[in-house]
């Protein structure tokens, strides 16, 4: 018994789960998205515009504004008119408004991290609490996203889709994320980039909660999903460069989080990456990509000898709800 | 219209410089030919494809890999070999901003001090305060892991006790208060050096007295210090002041990549009316991912009220505009940098000379015209083109509102005869398709 | 959906915990590729 090539099948069940969730979400719309009806394009471009631009809109410059951007996609999720652009919108124009606005939000609210985090990683942080407060109060568009981030980040599960006969390199290149064009495959850096910011707009909204929530339930996407995530990947062969850069990303942005909550069982798991894990890691690296591994180490040389990990940069204060 | 002065015009380089570090959050992306021409043309030549092949410092490597790099740049695969050799040997380096001279310096100068003396013996000299604070401040990055090694500024206003002596080992500043703290004031002893550093040349030129200042700090330094010249550009007069800096060089250059309009999708949009512009702008915005966008008016006026209707709108925008100084213009891109505003709104003419590179789309609200009114087909292509082949994709979008600008539009696509797409902005699954 | 893999609990009942799951948490050290994928009982922080 040692690691696994692949994810346990409770993991993969829920993955496949997911899929067919938005599947199902994306047919539901599909008329919508088809048709060929002026009016009826029309209401869905404004549909999509009241979903997608106040996600775009997102910043760390105020508690008020967030919470302004945050009303407005409540508002559309909930069924009654928002205004865009001077135009009133609702989902209850259409039977399948509502699929289709959460479809697109989901949709959205990973590219924003894709795009955004990628480059600016502290913009994780506002679009995770925004994205986690629609999720505890529209569980559907949480499940939407969770597709949506599966897809496009199969790290994020964590899967490690294996080559199927039949699938062409070119194919098989996409479904493990990386981007494909005319002029071939994306250069490792920028799919790394990339890979970074989706896994770090997940940790931030594992730990995350809308502070004006008034709903005492669970958080719907919390840390417990942090513990299955780090013990899953932990579970499996390291891939090279993809591991130790995910790793740490993760355990940046949520290790703090995950310390408080699990404690004992979490250093645990730091001192299993320590001894065991990346050893392995190290022994799939090549000379050329030390660096994310030399950045793993660090921070768990730095977390071990200090027994603490440091809260992530550009987490969100109690002064900035104020502001 | 009054003509330039010279001072305006090295103003200006300086302020361009600086802006564009500023914007600047990765590394420009080039497919051109290091050109290597060795000193001594017998003594191999040694590139890296890894920092570990450098054997650094451990703390130096950590402090590089914390920075987030991971394999040295294109230019640096040469130039640090250079650097680093026993003996050092003397450098003149030439690569357009972005691709990592910095960053090779400032690793050069950290693995040369020893921590241990407490005197100067790095110089590194800048063209202005502010760009001496960004050097700064990547040494401060690299050095992170290496406390021991000190720095401080040599620049006007960083005034010091008379008679005084320095412990810091690296000093960095402007030609004249080095100069001044080498020789009139003497808190710097120049026969310590070991690394004289030359930052931003063809900036440096472009100023009254600094290229006589340089050479005069130059002077002062022994032979066996090693120099270290780098510049963006290369014209004859900054090839003339660097032969007289860096004596024996050897000399790296990186030829600019001709920006070509290759990688870019370009489209335009036909409005009737500023309004309608505005109207096509939000289509947009609600189509596709735009992580920063930069929007390019003709006129302050347009830029202010297209600024006002889209804050109106809820988006996060900043302005740039010409009458700004440039540390309020500095505060503004690093805002803007930082990810507080999301939109940068700016006339033709302040932006000029900025490095889009990062940006994701641009679009131009105004199509950009000289004072005739003819298309400034260079401007265009500086605000739209990217280099090199595997750099990003990107995307610009051209607003027309006339039958003027729809033919200044013509012109553009036949200048550069790449063809310029319509794109309809009331149909969602056409802008959709331009973004994948 | 979205809860199936792990519950929605921020801890795991010691109750619902297979006995090697018990066992790993239970344990100085975890074993290489046998960490649980459910979160720690709320019993067993310290170790
Ligand atoms: N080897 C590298 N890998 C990744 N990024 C780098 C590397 N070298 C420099 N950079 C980054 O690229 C940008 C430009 O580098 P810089 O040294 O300032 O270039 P220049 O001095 O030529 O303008 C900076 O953000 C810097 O941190």
């Amino acid at each position: 018994q040692g690691l696994q090539n692949s994810a346990e099948e409770s993991t993969l069940k829920w993955y496949k789960e997911l899929q067919e969730t938005a599947n199902q979400c994306g047919q539901a719309f599909e008329d919508l998205n088809n048709t060929k009806d002026m009016q009826t394009k029309k209401l869905r471009m404004e549909l999509q515009k009241a979903a997608t631009i106040p996600v775009s809109q997102i910043s760390s410059i105020s508690g008020s504004q967030l919470k302004e951007i945050f009303d407005k996609i409540d508002k559309l999720l909930s069924g009654r008119p928002t205004v865009s652009g001077g135009k009133s919108v609702s989902t209850s124009h259409h039977p399948h408004g509502l699929e289709y606005v959460s479809y697109k939000l989901a949709e959205k609210f990973v590219k924003q991290g894709e795009e955004e985090v990628a480059s600016h990683h502290e913009a994780a942080f506002p679009i995770a609490v925004v994205a986690s407060g629609i999720w505890e109060l529209h569980p559907k568009v949480g499940d939407l996203i969770l597709a949506h981030l599966h897809k496009k980040c199969p790290y994020s599960v964590p899967h490690y889709p294996p080559m199927k006969d039949g699938t062409s390199m070119e194919e098989y290149q996409r479904i493990l994320g990386y981007r494909v064009d005319e002029s071939g495959v994306e250069v490792q850096d920028s799919f790394l980039k990339r890979m970074s910011g989706m896994i770090r707009l997940y940790a931030a909204i594992i730990q995350l909660r809308w502070p004006h929530s008034n709903k005492q339930g669970p958080d719907p996407h919390g840390l417990n999903h942090g513990w299955r995530w780090l013990a899953q990947m932990l579970n499996m062969e390291p891939l090279a460069d993809v591991t130790a850069t995910l790793l740490f990303d993760f355990l940046e942005v949520c290790g703090n989080a995950l310390m408080k909550q699990y404690q004992g069982q979490f250093w645990k798991l730091l001192l299993l990456i320590k001894e065991e894990y990346f050893p392995r890691i190290k022994a799939v690296t090549s000379a050329g990509q030390m660096g994310s591994v030399t950045r793993l180490n660090q921070f768990l040389e730095n977390s071990l000898r200090k027994k603490q990990i440091d809260p992530p940069k550009g987490q969100l204060t109690s002064s900035f709800w104020r502001s | 219209k009054t003509e330039k002065t010279e001072e305006d015009d090295s103003e200006d380089k300086a302020a361009q410089s600086l802006l564009n570090k500023l914007i600047r959050s990765n590394l420009v992306n080039t497919t051109n030919q290091v050109e290597v021409l060795q000193r001594d043309p017998n003594s191999p030549l040694y590139s890296v494809k890894s920092f570990e092949e450098l054997r650094l410092k451990p703390p130096l490597l950590q402090g590089v890999y914390a920075m987030g790099f991971n394999r040295p740049s294109k230019i640096q695969e040469n130039a640090l070999p250079m650097m680093l050799a026993e003996p050092p040997q003397n450098l003149i380096a030439q690569s357009q901003s972005g691709t990592g001279k910095t960053a090779a310096f400032v690793l050069a100068m950290l693995s040369h001090v020893d921590p241990n003396n407490k005197w100067p013996q790095c110089l590194c000299v800048s063209p202005t305060y502010e760009l001496a604070l960004q050097t700064g401040k990547v040494i401060e990055q690299m050095g992170k892991f290496y406390p021991e090694v000190k720095l401080v500024y040599a620049i006007r206003g960083n005034k010091l006790e008379r008679g005084m002596k320095l412990q810091e080992q690296i000093v960095i500043g402007t030609p004249g208060t080095v100069l001044d703290w080498c020789q009139k004031l003497r808190f710097i002893d120049p026969k310590k050096i070991n690394v004289f550093v030359l930052d931003e040349a063809d900036v440096m030129i472009a100023t009254q007295g600094h290229q006589d200042q340089s050479i005069r700090i130059q002077r002062m330094l022994p032979k066996t210090c090693q120099m270290l010249l780098f510049s963006a550009t290369f014209e004859e007069s900054v090839w003339n002041f660097a032969k007289r800096i860096v004596p024996d060089p050897n000399i790296i250059k990186l030829k600019r990549e001709e920006e070509t309009l290759d990688t870019i999708k370009q489209y335009y949009v036909v409005c009737n009316s500023k309004e309608e512009k505005f109207q096509a702008l939000c289509n947009i915005y609600g189509a596709i991912t735009i992580a920063q966008a930069m929007i390019f008016c003709h006129t302050r006026r347009t830029a202010g009220w297209l600024a006002g209707e889209l804050s109106k709108e809820g988006h996060q925008v900043a302005l740039l505009s010409g009458e700004m100084q440039v540390e309020q213009r500095a505060a503004v891109i690093e805002r803007f940098r930082g990810g507080k505003e999301k939109v940068l709104v700016t006339t033709n003419v302040c932006a000029r000379g900025i490095d889009v590179e990062q940006v994701s789309v641009v679009i131009n609200f105004d199509l950009p015209v000289d004072k005739d009114g003819n298309p400034d087909n260079e401007t265009y292509l500086h605000r739209i083109g990217r280099t090199g082949r595997f750099g990003k994709r990107g995307l610009a979008i051209n607003m027309v509102d006339s039958k003027f600008s729809m033919n200044v539009l013509h012109r553009i696509q036949e200048h550069f005869n790449k063809k310029i797409e319509k794109l309809n902005t009331d149909d969602l699954d056409e802008i959709e398709k331009i973004a994948n | 959906a979205a809860g199936a893999a792990s519950g929605e609990n921020l801890f795991t009942p010691q109750s619902e915990l297979t006995p090697d799951e018990l066992r790993e948490f239970s344990a100085k050290r975890f074993t290489l590729g046998q960490i649980p994928l459910r979160p720690p009982p709320a019993e067993l922080l310290t170790v």
